[in-house]
């Protein structure tokens, strides 16, 4: 009788439902959000307190801290879920066992990814009831928290991947983890740096050049910012919560003062590189632990 | 069953498998012996599809499992020198992990690993978790996980190694059980003395090359070939003396009270004879022994030994000396 469910992901299942690390991560991401929720009611009421008026904007302001919480969780969590799935196996010295079975090296790789993401998955849907908070005034839709998740969804499969393949390419689980950590510092801070960094340059040249025809521009290296899911999640939440003017705002500050197709359609487009580079991710960690693909 | 040929495998500068040769057939339980760095693992990597080879062929039952790695998965089974086990896993819930990774689900899987967990002496510990078992334990569940689709051919690397003697004692019998029940085993193993007492044949690797391959009978026989005749003489030890140093196939003799140690170069058929000519002209002869060789000694000899051409039967092939 053929299984119904990948062997790997149903074993992950249940020995991480066994383990206190699901728990400690569920308890721990929610106190942390539950407190900030808390502080942040707290300050309202003072606020409504002092001058008897309820600020609306408040709650959305909430709603936005609270999702950027949220996702700066993922991006922490995620590679510490994902970065021991292979190298894991390799030191308890599972994966030789694993290979020499029915199962392929897909299937190794998607269990480990699904086991994973199942856990992001509970840790995010875990936070919505205190997300949730925003429909006590509204100005957030279910709609909202549907694409909020969906985001949530690709920035998980795109980090979880990562981390896969990290470790699938190396031995020990502290070199994955490590170089899953600095790889996403490299996507995030690297990118909005390395953007920064080109319209210096371009700034510096204008000052030098004392050219009134020439405006200082990131220029194309803006488009660095594509596989920064945090950038993305930025202008994201502001066509959530805010005008959507801020991103543009942001553009003509780097130089940028043409719109065209990517930066009208930036999130969408991010959406698909991260998806596009998760697939990469898989196929590269599936060749990595296919013992006829290696040389030694 | 198994033919292996011209197998080769490099790391970089290093070659492990040098044009390495083997024939298993069906039903043999073939001890693997070779010193550590002799190409033993790499070998059994190759076979159970955990190494890609550099150059060779290796056919199970005709079919080239280099190729066909699904053919490899369905017919060989492979227990490694540790256990590999998982945190937070009972014996059952491993043997159910591993059938499902066979493709065996449901009630056909419970009456497989319950029926294993049996033979091998744990199915008071199907409840218990993995990680709380003693090391021996975690072998024997270690073979009962390589056995689980029921695999023709069972792939040991190392199985006793760590292991206290008594866990030793009860997966050699597991082993011998395993053999007269028709599974073809290779097993690798330092303990010599365990294989010469389970292995119908052995094979020696060294430096990535087979030296040495045949029937353990054979192969000790002709280890005993070279050890002397112990003759120990109730009365008539003159006598006995006369006939020995008259007798074409000794060499030399010496003489201990009542025990004389014989160099002799002759077939059983031709021990019989002198022990024959020994009892007819009244020397009474308490015990007539070829003093036994041990599979150490031959594996010492051959590992540390020149390589000259050696001939131990007609069906043996050998390459280095001892």
């Amino acid at each position: 009788m053929r299984s119904r469910w990948n062997p790997v992901f149903k074993m992950e299942k249940m020995t991480s439902s066994r383990s206190a690390k699901m728990s400690v991560i569920v308890f721990g991401m929610n106190l942390i959000l539950t407190i900030a929720a808390l502080i942040m009611l707290y300050t309202i009421k003072h606020e409504t307190d002092y001058t008897g008026e309820i600020p609306y904007q408040s709650f959305i302001q909430l709603y936005r801290i609270i999702a950027f919480f949220e996702f700066a969780l993922i991006l922490l969590i995620v590679p510490a879920l994902t970065s021991g799935a292979v190298s894991g196996e390799r030191e308890r010295q599972t994966l030789d066992l694993l290979m020499s079975t029915k199962m392929n090296c897909w299937d190794i790789i998607v269990g480990k990814l699904g086991a994973s993401f199942r856990t992001v998955l509970i840790v995010i849907l875990s936070g919505f009831p205190v997300l949730s908070l925003v429909f006590i005034y509204g100005g957030i839709s279910e709609f909202d928290m549907i694409f909020l998740f969906a985001y949530y969804v690709i920035t998980a499969l795109f980090t979880g991947s990562l981390g896969i393949m990290l470790s699938s390419l190396f031995k020990k689980t502290a070199t994955s983890t490590a170089v899953s950590y600095i790889v996403l510092l490299l996507l995030t801070a690297g990118t909005g740096a390395a953007t920064y960094l080109f319209y210096r340059i371009s700034y510096t040249r204008f000052v030098e050049m004392n050219n009134l025809a020439f405006y200082p521009s990131a220029g194309k290296s803006i488009y660095f910012l594509l596989v920064n899911p945090a950038f993305s999640f930025y202008y994201f939440m502001n066509g959530q919560t805010g005008s959507g003017r801020e991103f543009y705002e942001f553009l003509f500050s780097a130089g940028i003062y043409e719109k065209n197709f990517i930066l009208e359609n930036w999130v969408m487009l991010s959406i698909g590189i991260q998806f596009v580079l998760s697939v990469i991710f898989i196929f590269v960690a599936v060749r990595a632990i296919d013992p006829m693909k290696k040389k030694y | 069953m198994l033919d292996v040929k011209g197998l080769t495998k490099r790391y970089k500068n290093f070659t492990a498998l040098d044009q390495f040769d083997l024939h298993v057939d069906r039903g043999e339980l073939f001890g693997f012996v070779g010193p550590n760095g002799a190409g033993k693992t790499t070998t059994i990597k190759i076979l159970t599809g955990l190494l890609r080879a550099d150059e060779g062929t290796v056919t199970l039952d005709g079919r080239n499992i280099l190729k066909e790695r699904a053919y490899i998965r369905e017919n060989i089974g492979y227990m490694p020198d540790f256990s590999g086990v998982y945190d937070n896993m009972k014996v059952f819930e491993y043997m159910e992990f591993y059938a499902s990774a066979y493709r065996i689900e449901g009630p056909e899987a419970r009456e497989r690993y319950y029926e294993l967990l049996e033979m091998v002496g744990l199915s008071q510990k199907a409840n218990s978790f993995v990680d709380e078992l003693s090391r021996g334990m975690k072998q024997r569940l270690s073979l009962a996980r390589a056995l689980i689709h029921d695999p023709r051919l069972l792939i040991l690397d190392e199985p006793a190694s760590g292991l206290d003697p008594q866990s030793r004692y009860h997966l050699k019998e597991v082993l011998k059980y395993l053999n007269r029940d028709g599974k073809t085993i290779i097993i690798s193993s330092h303990i010599l003395a365990e294989l010469s007492e389970m292995c119908t044949d052995i094979g020696i690797i060294d430096n990535g090359k087979m030296i040495l391959r045949g029937s353990l009978i054979d192969i000790l026989d002709q280890v005993n070939q070279n050890n002397p005749l112990e003759i120990t003489v109730y009365d008539g030890m003159e006598k006995a003396a006369r006939i020995l140093k008259e007798h074409s196939r000794v060499q030399t003799v010496t003489f201990d009270y009542h025990k004389i140690m014989v160099s002799f170069s002759g077939s059983h058929e031709e021990e019989a004879e002198l022990l024959k000519k020994l009892v007819i002209n009244d020397v009474a002869v308490y015990e007539f022994i070829r003093k036994p060789g041990s599979l150490e000694n031959l594996f010492m000899k051959i590992t540390e030994g020149k390589k000259e051409k050696v001939v131990v039967s007609n069906e043996i092939e050998m390459e280095p000396s001892f």
